[in-house]
């Protein structure tokens, strides 16, 4: 072998450095059932948006200026004064809408297809934490534009902090770093954003992604494409990630991207749900805003905590209603993962809840008086009652099943 | 801990729990909004609205986030404009748009330091700021002469009167403002059609003042989105090519 060429490079490099048997591990030998549908295309889709977020705060990075005073007028020197900075501004404000969006969906496709089950548990687990650290990481960058909302929001977000039994004042104050939401609490919030928080989000990606192709992925017919190999080891139902699921995602990513610019062209406030009227008004620690409320990827959670008349309580269901997911794959005790083998139960229990959520979401947008305050209570009733139904549902062997497949329907 | 610590602390919490609803800001009750029906791809009634916002607006109202030499460019015009129409005095192009009124003379005259209008449009709304512009009506009882439908109890006086006329309020039974009418003999030099042209101007380019950019992206996001099309579709292309032999 010549040592100039290539390969003789890609030898050195392998004597030295794991490159071959990574790429083939991770992409050319690791197989995935070739009749994944659309819903598969999400994680992907969450990495893609993961760059464009990284790519685009290295940029306002460049710009932005966390102090109380410039804050809010760095960003507006960012959308008229910064070569290109107005695109930048509005990718990252849309990829935060479009990071909940794909991960709701993908968490979904968990739903549908028992993604959680034996042998993935921990790859539900490990994505769940991402969820709620992709929840921090969105609240504190909300604040950093230091607009109205970014400032009441932060205000209300961190006050929930004083539920915490006999501190949790004092931890309040030490929270924010004052009295109020102030100029040191944004630099605190601006250190978790930029840094903290993403180190996290990108160790805890590399967890997941390396132990999804440890157990392989699932398939939509709750097929284990893994139990069924040809004499050279390759499962007979299953297609390289690369160059088949790649080239399949690219499709799926241009799509994306056709919808992404849209929003982020067209419409990058989206109606005031991306980007809300009041957060154009700088903070005004002495003047509160006619309305608080979140963003809308909180909104679910947020009425949960706002149809509580106590505090505590609400504080306490809210966590737990995000922290119950980390449970799901031991509540769930059916034999089979696919919707398209469970019972009608699971179907009927899995649109109800789809619905509650929706609900919930809409909401978390309303005034808390009257109906809406019942409605919450009502909705964040169902969304544990699920839980509780499909326990009891597949534990007391209730659940009706078809047989899983041998081999993948295409 | 005393007691206004504590009331620091969960005041945000209690707002939260206490205050939610339409996001738009401070509109009186039940007032139907006015669409200034202008496009922001106007440049013309930008322009005119900049030449009227220099005349009428900027000597209590600045522009902190716009600069002279963007408004000129996004509009088409030079620097010739902007010193006769624009700037009028001793200012360099690549200065923010600025009011000479002193901010501490706005709260002695009128109770509060004229606000900055850079973001209005994107705050409130283009159709707020039109409907401001064209509800003020007589109230004895304010400060400054005239009260205003969207901002009741408003600091501002009506520095258009004498274009527009004044308005009178009709009320129903409870008091409430049902609709304005023209004040007989108190008619301005403009009709209502010509006010209201006028007051859509001056909101068009507020409206670019919010967001200067708003054009050209639209513009640029046509070819940005018909590149990924094509893009897409030879994306699909090559999926089809390779799932070929896989899809039998």
């Amino acid at each position: 072998m010549n040592r100039l060429s290539l390969s003789g490079l890609q030898q050195w490099m392998d004597d030295r450095f794991p490159l071959t048997s990574t790429w083939r591990y991770h992409m050319s030998e690791y197989y995935v059932s070739k009749n994944v549908n659309w819903w598969y295309l999400f994680g992907s889709l969450a990495i893609l948006v993961l760059v464009i977020q990284t790519v685009s705060g290295i940029w306002l990075m460049f710009y932005y200026q966390p102090s109380a005073e410039r804050a809010f007028s760095s960003v507006e020197f960012i959308m008229r004064d910064v070569d290109w900075g107005w695109l930048m501004r509005y990718m990252h404000t849309t990829g935060a809408s479009a990071f909940f969006v794909v991960i709701y969906l993908h968490m979904y496709r968990s739903l549908l297809y028992g993604s959680y089950q034996k042998p993935r548990e921990l790859l539900w687990i490990t994505g769940v934490l991402l969820y709620l650290v992709l929840m921090a990481e969105a609240f504190m960058g909300y604040v950093l534009p230091w607009g109205q909302l970014s400032y009441w929001a932060g205000q209300v977000i961190i006050s929930l902090a004083s539920v915490v039994p006999v501190v949790g004042e004092e931890l309040v104050i030490w929270l924010q770093g004052g009295y109020i939401v102030n100029e040191a609490t944004l630099g605190r919030l601006y250190a978790f954003h930029v840094v903290g928080l993403p180190l996290v989000l990108i160790a805890l990606t590399f967890v997941h992604i390396v132990g999804l192709h440890h157990v392989g992925s699932s398939s939509p017919d709750g097929v284990e494409i893994k139990k069924n190999k040809d004499a050279n080891g390759k499962p007979v139902d299953g297609v390289a990630f690369h160059p088949y699921i790649t080239v399949k995602d690219l499709v799926g990513w241009g799509i994306f991207l056709i919808l992404f610019c849209a929003v982020m062209f067209f419409a990058p406030t989206f109606g005031g749900f991306f980007i809300e009227p009041p957060n154009f008004q700088e903070a005004d620690p002495l003047q509160t805003p006619s309305s608080i409320h979140p963003v809308w990827y909180f909104q679910a959670w947020y009425a949960m905590l706002q149809s509580i008349p106590n505090q505590a309580l609400g504080v306490v269901v809210m966590l737990g209603a995000s922290a119950i997911l980390l449970f799901l794959p031991w509540i769930d005790r059916g034999r089979v993962g696919s919707i398209r083998l469970r019972g009608l139960g699971y179907k009927i229990g899995l649109a109800v809840f789809t619905i509650t959520f929706i609900v919930l979401t809409w909401l978390g947008k309303q005034e808390p008086t009257g109906l809406p305050v019942i409605l919450g209570q009502i909705f964040t009733v169902i969304y544990f009652g699920y839980f509780v139904f499909l326990w009891a549902y597949t534990y007391f062997g209730f659940e009706k099943t078809k047989p899983v497949p041998e081999r993948v329907t295409v | 801990m005393s007691m206004q610590k504590k009331n620091g602390i969960v005041l945000g919490l209690g707002l939260a729990l206490a205050v939610a609803g339409p996001a738009q800001g401070s509109a009186g009750p039940d007032v139907e909004m006015m669409d200034p029906e202008v496009s922001h791809h106007d440049r013309a009634s930008i322009r005119k609205g900049a030449e009227l916002y220099a005349q009428y607006c900027v000597g209590c109202h600045s522009l902190e986030h716009l600069r002279y030499k963007r408004l000129a460019d996004d509009v088409g015009e030079d620097q010739q404009w902007l010193e006769e129409e624009i700037m009028r005095g001793d200012k360099d192009p690549y200065d923010h748009i600025t009011s000479s009124m002193d901010p501490q003379d706005g709260v002695e005259w009128f109770g509060l330091a004229p606000p900055d209008l850079s973001l209005t449009a994107r705050a409130q709304g283009e159709d707020w700021i039109y409907t401001y512009l064209n509800t003020f009506y007589v109230d004895e009882d304010s400060d400054v002469g005239y009260n205003n439908l969207v901002q009741p109890g408003t600091s501002m006086p009506h520095v258009l009167a004498n274009l527009q006329g004044d308005q009178k309020a009709v009320r129903d039974d409870h008091g409430n403002v049902v609709e304005l009418k023209p004040v007989e003999g108190e008619e301005g030099r403009l009709s209502q059609e010509e006010y209201r042209e006028m007051t859509a101007q001056i909101t068009a380019f507020l409206s670019y003042a919010a967001e200067p950019i708003r054009a050209d992206r639209e513009r640029m996001g046509v070819w940005v989105i018909l590149f990924l099309i094509v893009l897409t579709g030879v994306f699909y292309l090559l999926y089809k090519e390779y799932w070929r032999d896989i899809k039998k």
